[in-house]
């Protein structure tokens, strides 16, 4: 079966001019999920595909850069999730409360070596890093990110809650303890 | 949510973090040679590099040379996307063409802004501003064109930056908000970098000289 858009020229310029828009955008949310260059040429190659062969349909909508990001992040969960089975990191949890976001702010100011929080990243879930990606990378607004992810805004609240909590855990254990902020005393 | 604190160490961290990948240009220049279409009665997809032939090269070659930050654009100092264009000039100034509706993705704008020393918080949907505003815009920001007036939009929205005028601690914000009732608002200041907010509703119009609100129609679509 000979897919249509392929007869028809303007929708292949227009998914050729897409193409060209969304890479470089694409390239950069794939290097921030698995701060890997070549992984992320990689990623981004498979969701060019994979939009292409549904471009019929991916045209139409209001923003297809939106569902090619979409695209990219569920290849990355979809891989994570192969490896480890694992989808322990969306159910949902307390939040956190201040002092341990003012913690886990001061953790990443004190960050000098970029190495050390791809290092962090790398600790967390799939989809904990995607949250937090798409969070403060992407710049999505919650509910768009929990479109993306197939959850409710409640669950990317929480994850992430627990995935910078994780981050400043990783970090503040990280350092000499010389250099862990002490305790206040009550 | 993490506080706001924690949410600008994490933007600034991820901003660090893709400052640092390096080849961008190259992977993104070999991405739009690859054939991404079906060929031949397989219909088989056709992905690797060493599989782009002269047709193969056609494909995906979208005769966009010079556009959308691929090196020939870079160098010579243009940013060009359906949404935005950015040209730097030789004085250090950029300026700025930009058909706001139009605007998906405000991290591509960000990092053209940022790739010309201009740092920027780009946002579509709500906006983020610093109370007090910083002053010094007027300095930062002139030339403004079209579409900054209320009414019906003539043409895409123009102004020049000079990133040499942008005081220390503070950057621009850009804000985008999506078409209601068929209009579009633009805000634009300069926020303090250590302290800023960040809202889904549209501020007040800015005094006079501190920034930049604009409402005009959205264009009709061809």
């Amino acid at each position: 079966m000979r897919m249509e858009w392929i007869r028809n020229r303007g929708a292949s310029r227009e998914f050729e001019r897409f193409a060209a828009e969304v890479s470089d955008s694409l390239l950069y949310t794939g290097f921030q999920m698995t701060d890997n260059a070549k992984d992320a040429e990689d990623l981004v190659q498979e969701t060019l595909l994979k939009v292409a062969r549904r471009w019929n349909r991916v045209r139409s909508m209001d923003h297809p850069a939106a569902y090619a990001r979409r695209v990219l992040i569920n290849l990355v969960l979809d891989d994570s999730d192969r490896r480890t089975r694992q989808r322990t990191e969306l159910q949902p949890r307390e939040r956190t409360d201040e002092a341990a976001d003012e913690q886990a702010a001061r953790a990443l100011r004190e960050v000098d070596d970029l190495a050390e929080f791809s290092w962090v990243l790398a600790q967390l879930p799939a989809r904990q890093r995607a949250v937090l990606v798409l969070r403060y990378w992407s710049d999505l607004p919650v509910a768009e990110v929990a479109d993306i992810l197939g959850c409710t805004e409640g669950t990317v609240t929480s994850t992430a809650s627990r995935a910078v909590a994780r981050v400043a855990e990783i970090l503040i254990r990280s350092k000499p303890l010389a250099a862990r902020p002490t305790t206040p005393h009550a | 949510m993490p506080t706001d604190e924690l949410e600008r160490e994490l933007r600034h961290a991820f901003g660090r973090r893709a400052a640092g990948y390096q080849h961008a240009e190259q992977a993104r220049e070999r991405l739009l040679q690859r054939d991404y279409r079906p060929r031949g009665s397989q219909q088989r997809l056709t992905v690797g590099i060493t599989a782009v032939t002269a047709a193969g090269a056609v494909a995906l070659s979208l005769g966009l040379s010079g556009v959308f930050g691929s090196a020939a654009a870079r160098g010579t100092g243009t940013i060009r996307t359906d949404a935005f264009t950015l040209v730097d000039h030789a004085n250090g100034t950029a300026t700025l063409t930009f058909n706001s509706h139009l605007l998906q993705e405000p991290s591509a704008l960000q990092r053209a802004l940022r790739h010309d020393r201009i740092p920027a918080i780009v946002t579509v949907g709500r906006f983020c501003y610093s109370h007090p505003i910083p002053v010094g815009f007027a300095k930062v920001v002139s030339g403004v064109t079209a579409p900054y007036s209320k009414g019906p939009a003539p043409g895409p929205g123009s102004l020049t930056i000079n990133p040499a005028a942008i005081p220390a601690g503070t950057e621009l914000s850009f804000g985008f908000f999506p078409p209601q009732n068929s209009r579009v608002e633009n805000i634009i200041e300069l926020i303090d970098t250590k302290s800023y907010t960040c809202s889904p509703t549209a501020p007040p119009t800015p005094p006079s000289g501190d920034g930049i609100s604009t409402e005009y129609a959205q264009p009709a679509s061809p």
